[in-house]
């Protein structure tokens, strides 16, 4: 486990975060009730299949949730103290790109076609650090390189069609990087790329946060990934974080029946191959027709009357280690 | 390292990819071509035109083509050719200029309406509704004859109704590029949203905007020509082909390229446009965008 000192208030703490979206059909609570801290240095997975509200939580916490149709509706991020959902947008664009930098899923269209590769790597150094002229791209030319892209003076004056979607995620991290920015938000930082690139990639952003002692907050619904680079680990469903635990605790004994399920639907090339997967049934819950009390119980194979009646709360099950879910259950 | 920079070979700029790509349009090519010459001819007429366009010779009023005066002389003896060669100022200042100015208004109208949206887009998208009610020709010859005769009264007319094809165009390309994740990316980089409308959206919206300023030029000198001719624009002695056209119809028969020769401009000039228009719709198309704006 590697919780920080416990004098040291967490670097992010964010508590009780809800969004809303309105759609045709009516109101979709993506992300409901929230709470979790990063520390300094930390790398934290966020965990969750696809509209479990993984990505709506990391947008939220730099309010980058459009609006309409999206809504925070209740909740605070506090970063360093001070609650983002409350700044003004003045002070929340010296954070954003600053002290807290986002690194985004689609590395085929998270860089603008039209100004070159130099000008956007630059763009928020000369934003947040008013560096211009000759240091801006000696910066620049410094940062490429740190992320290993070949002669990057050269490279500065390229526009993005010139690179390929892996050089590109290079740009975008060096871009996220810039400003030695406190966090990280990492956003499937590599689904659209080959599994080779991707381990690279990652392993960049692993060294390139160590280095600096950046916390690093990673999205995915690779849990390969995040038994691999991640400290700590959220698994979300259905806009909730239903368990919480350091990666190792997660893996050695997960506790909730989705993190168990998800376990035992993925291939490991730690266990007998004997053991066949494990899919689990159903499908997730319709965002607009939750199931009552807690959302997993349709699909839970250890649940009982009361799972469909209340909501469980967040217990604590081992150091470190938090479930919701009213059963105890050994995986 | 720096002298690997010193022997790089110097990279072609966007806008000359873009050129290379319209030249390998032989339509465009073509189209290219004739605006260079209807161009050069504008701006050297002074020194081209074998008379003054100006000065009358009653003694030789509507006197078929010679070797004196190639296309023959009007019905107060002017020379045709000259006058024809000066006609092409007319044309162009007035489709180039109008067009600029109605690009401007239509694309700083259309970027506000698409990037702000609500009521902004509202109130801009309806008054652009309002004007596309109008016939354009119509619309304005009844501005010109409000405003009264005069080049630059057609100017503003034409202006007041051409923005709002451009804002239009604008507002869709918005509607798609502010969505797009490099836009989100730009804000998560804290950038203020008039920075992010500005370098951002507005560039990567441009592109259906340069296709359709080549066509709207042709369009522009079409519809002076027309508005010419029905004796609003351009007021005597001033030569332009609208005019000349319609002062030449009288006399058909006595001069024919009196006629024929301003509608042959016309003609001409505006195709030359529309086949330039083509060529960058091609150059530009969105679909190559990913693979830049050059593929064999």
């Amino acid at each position: 486990m590697t919780a920080a000192p416990a004098a040291e208030p967490a670097l992010l703490r964010v508590r009780d975060l809800a969004v809303e979206f309105s759609t045709a059909e009516g109101r979709v609570t993506a992300v409901d009730g929230v709470s979790f801290d990063l520390n300094e240095g930390e790398i934290l997975a966020l965990v969750g299949e696809s509209g479990c509200g993984k990505s709506a939580t990391a947008l939220a916490l730099l309010r980058l949730i459009a609006e309409p149709p999206g809504r925070i509706t209740r909740g605070s991020v506090e970063f360093r103290g001070h609650d983002l959902l409350r700044a003004s947008a003045q002070e929340i664009r010296e954070i954003r790109g600053n002290r807290i930098a986002m690194v985004f899923q689609e590395p085929m269209t998270s860089l603008n076609p039209v100004l070159s590769i130099g000008r956007q790597v630059g763009e928020p150094l000369r934003l947040h650090k008013a560096l211009d002229g000759a240091d801006l791209v000696e910066r620049c030319v410094a940062l490429l390189e740190s992320v290993s892209i070949s002669e990057p003076r050269r490279r500065l004056a390229d526009f993005p069609h010139r690179f390929s979607g892996g050089m590109r995620q290079r740009v975008m991290i060096a871009m996220g990087m810039g400003c030695a920015p406190d966090i990280i938000i990492a956003d499937e930082p590599t689904t659209a790329l080959d599994v080779t690139i991707q381990a690279q990639l990652l392993e960049l952003l692993r060294e390139q946060v160590q280095r600096y002692r950046t916390a690093l907050m990673l999205i995915t619904h690779n849990l390969g990934v995040v038994a691999r680079y991640a400290d700590r680990v959220n698994v979300m469903y259905a806009g909730r974080i239903v368990e919480s635990a350091s990666a190792d605790d997660l893996y050695a004994g997960p506790r909730h029946p989705y993190t168990i399920g998800l376990l035992q639907s993925v291939p490991r090339l730690d266990r007998p191959a004997a053991n066949r997967l494990q899919p689990i049934r159903g499908q997730p819950p319709d965002a607009l027709a939750m199931p009552a009390g807690c959302a997993f119980h349709p699909r839970c194979p250890f649940a009982v009357a009361r799972c469909a009646v209340e909501a469980p709360a967040s217990r604590r099950v081992g150091e470190g280690h938090d479930v919701a879910c009213w059963v105890d259950v050994d995986g | 390292m720096t002298d690997i920079v010193a022997i790089v070979p110097v990279r072609p700029s966007g806008a000359s990819l873009v050129l290379r790509a319209v030249l390998r349009h032989r339509l465009a090519t073509y189209g290219l071509i004739v605006i260079l010459l209807f161009c050069a001819m504008a701006a050297l007429a002074p020194w081209i035109a074998p008379y003054n366009p100006y000065e009358q010779d009653l003694y030789a009023v509507l006197s078929a083509p010679s070797a004196a005066h190639w296309f023959g002389t009007d019905n107060l003896g002017r020379d045709l050719l000259s006058r024809t060669i000066y006609g092409a100022r007319v044309s162009l200042l007035f489709g180039i200029g109008s067009t600029a100015l109605s690009t401007a208004l239509g694309v700083a109208l259309g970027l506000i309406a698409g990037f702000r949206g609500g009521w902004v887009d509202g109130l801009i998208m309806r008054v652009t509704d309002a004007f596309l009610c109008f016939p354009p020709l119509i619309f304005i010859l009844a501005t010109s004859a409000a405003l009264g005769p005069g080049l630059h009264n057609v100017v503003l007319s034409f202006t007041l109704f051409g923005w709002t094809g451009f804002a239009r165009i604008i507002r869709g390309q918005v509607l798609l590029v502010r969505e797009l994740p490099y836009i989100e990316a730009a804000r998560a980089s804290g950038l203020t949203p008039h920075r992010i409308m500005l370098a951002h959206v507005l560039p990567n919206t441009l592109a259906p905007v340069i296709v359709a300023v080549t066509i709207t030029v042709g369009l522009a000198i079409l519809a002076e020509s027309g508005v010419s001719f029905l004796g609003l624009g351009v007021q005597p002695p001033t030569a332009s082909w609208g005019k000349e056209l319609r002062v030449g119809f009288t006399y058909l028969e006595a001069v024919p390229l009196f006629s024929i020769a301003p509608g042959l401009m016309i003609t001409l000039v505006v195709i030359a446009f529309n086949f330039l228009g083509d060529g960058l719709r091609d150059a530009l198309d969105p679909r190559l965008k990913g693979a830049g704006p050059v593929r064999k």
